[in-house]
């Protein structure tokens, strides 16, 4: 659960790959590399949505890399429709720290990651979106994101994980309804 | 003479102008109007549709499986219930789960999307939950 009032729940993980579903049933793949965007999106009653893969550079490769060490690679979006876009992505290892996560000292890797689009006429690089945020090993999970866009900033925490036996409706609605009365 | 023809031909001009003005502005106003839904209308949205809906006091958000018998199956936090359900013949849907007694409410199309209402003692509506989207069949059999 995050602090932006978000709920999803881990449906399955497998072969480097966690598929996750919101309250809205929409399910997301996403990657074991936090700086992947998400590998699939399908809404479900529409059935749309897209899957991202990689097109050229190694996001992998941030962590063999020293941080602070800048990593470039391209996303290849595809629409379940039939459109296809390629996004860019800079993305770098900003060190480590100890922070205390849900009750816990835990160890968070620091990434910074911008997309942009590259201008045909000048080769400038057009910011899109920049995210800051911190990946738990321990838990597989981002645990805070600072988002920023051309229009908007916006951020969200983690805020509670709930065990499978523990999750019961009365237990969910309870934690969700005051997560979002407080946005 | 040529100046009192000009005069005239403006003042029809600038009335054809106004006259197509009030004319789109009407066209916009109908389109954008709230409206309650028909009986029919209701029937065609839900009748054996799974339906996504978006409760507007508590954020939550809901689909439900609406069987032409008359059941209703719904999930909301990976959650089911069974209830019932029908349609009155002034248009107004029924739900009811559990021993609960059924509700009764209008729904109204507003700008495109749909909603259900809550009208309070004197008579001020309120829209309690918005329709996103509706699909066809039990949606919630294949998952």
């Amino acid at each position: 659960m995050y602090s932006d009032g978000r709920v999803e729940k881990l449906m399955s993980h497998r072969d480097g790959e966690l598929l996750w579903e919101d309250d809205r049933k929409r399910q997301f793949v996403r990657s074991e590399n936090p700086i992947m965007p998400v590998l699939r999106r399908t809404d479900f009653l529409s059935g749309k949505g897209h899957s991202q893969s990689v097109g050229e550079g190694n996001p992998d490769s941030i962590r063999q890399l020293p941080s602070g060490t800048r990593v470039g690679f391209t996303v290849v979006r595809a629409r379940y429709s039939g459109e296809r876009s390629i996004r860019n992505w800079d993305c770098k290892h900003l060190g480590k720290r100890q922070e205390k996560v849900l009750g816990v000292m835990r160890e968070l890797d620091s990434f910074a990651c911008e997309r942009f689009v590259i201008q045909r006429k000048t080769w400038q690089k057009n910011f899109r979106e920049s995210r800051q945020f911190s990946y738990s090993r321990d838990l597989g999970l981002v645990v805070e994101m600072q988002r920023k866009t051309r229009k908007k900033s916006s951020g969200w925490k983690l805020v509670s994980i709930v065990p499978p036996d523990k999750a019961s409706y009365k237990r969910l609605s309870k934690k969700v309804r005051k997560l979002r009365a407080a946005r | 003479m040529i100046s009192r023809v000009t005069r005239i031909m403006r003042i029809v001009i600038l009335a054809a102008i106004a006259a197509l003005v009030l004319v789109g502005c009407q066209t916009t106003a109908s389109r954008d109007e709230q409206r309650v839904l028909t009986v029919d209308e209701v029937r065609r949205l839900f009748v054996g549709n799974t339906v996504e809906s978006h409760n507007l006091n508590t954020s939550f958000t809901s689909f439900t499986y609406y069987h032409p018998n008359g059941q209703a199956i719904q999930e909301r936090l990976w959650v089911r219930r069974l209830g019932t359900w029908s349609i009155q013949d002034d248009g107004k849907i029924c739900l009811a789960f559990g021993k609960r007694k059924a509700k009764c409410r209008h729904l109204v199309i507003d700008s495109g999307k749909y909603f259900k209402i809550l009208p309070d003692d004197k008579g001020k509506i309120t829209k309690i939950v918005r329709y996103r989207y509706f699909a066809e069949g039990n949606a919630l059999a294949k998952r």
